[in-house]
């Protein structure tokens, strides 16, 4: 049985979030102990600050065991309050391979078609492979959720636009400098907001940054941590000239950057181009800056309208993924249903020769050597062409995503074994 | 052989239609099996388009490049390939929607007028004669691209000055990118038209004996040369850059239709083409 069990952001409280985060040593301990109970079992555990969700194949043996099993196992393992599996989801079979990729696509995120997500599978996988907890089916569904992932990321726009305001900030950035690491970076006050902006245009290449705030010593701090250059407020003028990139985010009720200073930096500056992101609230950059040539100003609303913008982007490409994901499903699971074929017309032939024996042991006083085998012979004949258009037929009938449904009725026809895909 | 000239040529023509309507269908919808194929049908156009020149060339014994319309084809063949380059260079795909409806509507031009064919004087068979068209067409197809570079700064600048950032946005470079591409082309395209001009004048001395710098064609040649060379100078002198440059491409490429196109409709030239 393939299934999953967990909680995600949507159907649980992050403070159950919190209780149910697994680190790899958790992980290998709660899997390795479970293996012991089923060595057969294939599992995955993904854990993430949204999500926690165990995957897992179970062969036949395990029938037994159902979601609750699975689910009492980890929330024991956690030491949590029973009443906490009321917040599990539980998906069988198709639907779990479907969750599956939708999760390596970003679709199940918070964030809906973010990056970070996809790595994150890779790592969960990593952890069981690398100890052989997985085998041939969570190793193929596996792979086949990064394929997926990545698909869906190329052929789509899902992972398109910046999906928070310091994200957008740096974004809009790009789309006016060619090169980060060319164009110095001031950042006006040391808040969290503006430490949020600079870290991204720290991943995106900036180099060159400068931080002026009304205490030194903060401004010290933050520069430290991004090996940056503090500098006092009232150098304010001089690094308008000098830096590219302005990134405003102070509690000061006055505004800090007045539009003739800027018209005078312009000036010095040859009007080469300037972008303001102004993230206070009352606004530091004068309104007036805007109109200014070659300068561009963007404040907290401009760039919360972009992140809506760009999720009402991501939103509408939901179906065009929605589709690569059901046709990679359906695909995954004909591959799923064809391993166990193999088993049922392997237990056909045994049972077929089974009867062949039985029949001519019966006729071996009646019949004389010679005879017995051409009889032999004409079993043999006979049951091989029954078998081959038994097989052919089975194949050809049973691609339709069906596969099991057939399975079971030739495994009830001919009182054969359930076959066991494992 | 003209008919099959023609035809040819008109293939040629329509490929390069089928390819513009490539780059508009993934600009707009960004699938990629169009950046794809188109790719592969631009490569197997240009080596066709050679081709026709080629065997243009030899049919008539002389350098395909000796009127109006072969002109035009060569500078479509000419901007082609400068796509291909940039595209692979500096990843400038969203430039083929922009570039390809002019390198149809050039080598469309060329088509219709194929059959046209001026006297092959001594002149067109000099040596000067090739280095004279050869770098004065390159000169054009540079000021074409600078007005491609122009028209896509001054859509995504007023996006991002109006705040709303839409197609342009997504798909275009960086605007100091396109600032800095087009002031290298300008430059570049600046360079062959002032080599093409040079040699023109010193063959109108060696051939006719004079330089007829007032003929309407020629002056407004030297105009076009007058006011890139104003432009390069304001890049340096005065640091103009970005709108400022962007515009001055787009005046320049309207100037150069006009007196490359439209000036032997209106005025007596002594310049056949």
């Amino acid at each position: 049985m393939l299934g999953v069990v967990g909680v995600n952001y949507k159907s649980s409280s992050l403070q159950l979030r919190e209780q149910l985060v697994f680190n790899e040593e958790e992980i290998v301990e709660l899997v390795g102990a479970m293996r012991k109970d089923e060595p057969d079992a294939e599992l995955v555990v993904l854990s993430t600050c949204n999500r926690t969700e165990l995957y897992f194949n179970l062969p036949e043996s395990c029938a037994h065991r159902d979601f609750n099993y699975l689910i009492g196992r980890m929330i024991r393992f956690k030491k949590i309050e029973d009443n906490a599996r009321r917040y599990f989801y539980t998906y069988g079979e198709q639907e779990a391979v479907t969750h599956l990729f939708k999760v390596a696509s970003g679709l199940n995120s918070m964030v809906l078609g973010e990056n970070q997500i996809l790595g994150q599978v890779k790592e969960a996988y990593r952890i069981s492979s690398s100890r052989k907890n997985t085998r041939t089916v969570l190793n193929r569904l596996f792979h086949r959720a990064f394929e997926v992932g990545k698909r869906v990321r190329t052929e789509t726009a899902i992972n398109e636009g910046a999906s928070s305001v310091s994200y957008a900030a740096v974004e809009l950035a790009t789309r006016i400098f060619s090169n980060l690491s060319a164009h110095p970076v001031l950042l006006i006050g040391a808040g969290e907001t503006g430490e949020l902006v600079l870290q991204c245009l720290r991943e995106r290449g900036s180099e060159h940054i400068h931080i002026a705030n009304r205490t030194l010593e903060r401004a010290q701090n933050l520069s430290e941590k991004y090996k940056a250059e503090a500098v006092s407020m009232q150098r304010l003028p001089e690094f308008l000239v000098h830096c590219d990139i302005i990134v405003a985010s102070t509690s000061a009720p006055e505004q800090l950057v007045k539009v003739q200073e800027v018209k005078r930096a312009m000036e010095q500056r040859h009007g080469h181009p300037m972008f303001f992101i102004d993230l206070s609230v009352p606004r530091d950059v004068d309104e007036e800056v805007k109109k200014l040539e070659n300068v561009f100003v963007y404040d907290i609303d401009d760039l919360e309208a972009v992140v809506a913008h760009n999720y009402e982007k991501r939103k509408g490409e939901i179906e065009k993924a929605g589709k690569i994901i059901t046709q990679q499903t359906k695909d995954f699971y004909n591959w799923l249903s064809s391993m166990s074929l193999s088993p049922t017309i392997t237990g056909l032939k045994v049972k077929l020769s089974a009867i062949i024996d039985e029949e001519l042991n019966s006729l071996k006083n009646k019949l004389s050597e010679s005879e017995l085998e051409k009889v032999s012979k004409f079993a043999n004949y006979v049951q091989g062409k029954y078998l081959g258009l038994v097989v052919k037929n089975l194949k050809k009938l049973s691609n339709n995503g069906r596969q099991l449904e057939y399975i079971d009725m030739v495994c009830r026809l001919f009182e054969l074994q359930g076959g066991d895909r494992n | 052989m003209m008919i099959q000239g023609f035809y040819l040529s008109l293939a040629v023509s329509i490929l390069y239609f089928i390819i513009a309507i490539f780059f508009m269908v993934h600009f707009f919808t960004g699938r990629r099996l169009f950046s794809i194929s188109t790719n592969i049908l631009l490569i197997l156009n240009l080596l066709l388009h050679t081709y026709q020149l080629i065997a243009t060339g030899m049919a008539e014994q002389r350098f395909p490049l000796v009127n109006l319309f072969e002109a035009l084809s060569v500078l479509s063949l000419l901007t082609a390939v400068l796509y291909l380059l940039l595209r692979f260079l500096l990843k400038a795909k969203s430039l083929g929607v922009f570039v390809f409806p002019m390198v149809f509507t050039f080598h469309l031009i060329s088509t219709v007028g194929v059959k046209i064919v001026y006297l092959a004087e001594e002149l067109f068979r000099s040596p000067l004669f090739m280095f004279h068209t050869i770098t004065t067409i390159i000169g054009y197809g540079c000021f074409a691209y600078s007005m491609v570079l122009g028209v896509m700064y001054l859509y995504l600048f007023r996006e991002l000055k109006r705040k709303k950032l839409r197609l342009m946005f997504d798909r275009l470079p960086p605007l100091e990118l396109l600032d800095k591409l087009n002031n290298a082309i300008q430059l570049l395209g600046f360079i062959f038209l002032s080599l093409g001009i040079a040699a023109g004048l010193l063959m109108a001395h060696i051939y006719w004996g004079t330089m007829p710098l007032l003929d309407p064609k020629i002056f407004l040649s030297l105009c076009l040369w007058v006011l890139y060379l104003f432009g390069i100078l304001m890049r340096r002198i005065s640091s103009w850059s970005g709108r400022r440059m962007s515009y001055l491409s787009v005046i320049g490429f309207a100037w150069m239709v006009f007196s490359f196109l439209v000036v032997r409709i209106i005025f007596i030239t002594v310049h056949n083409f």
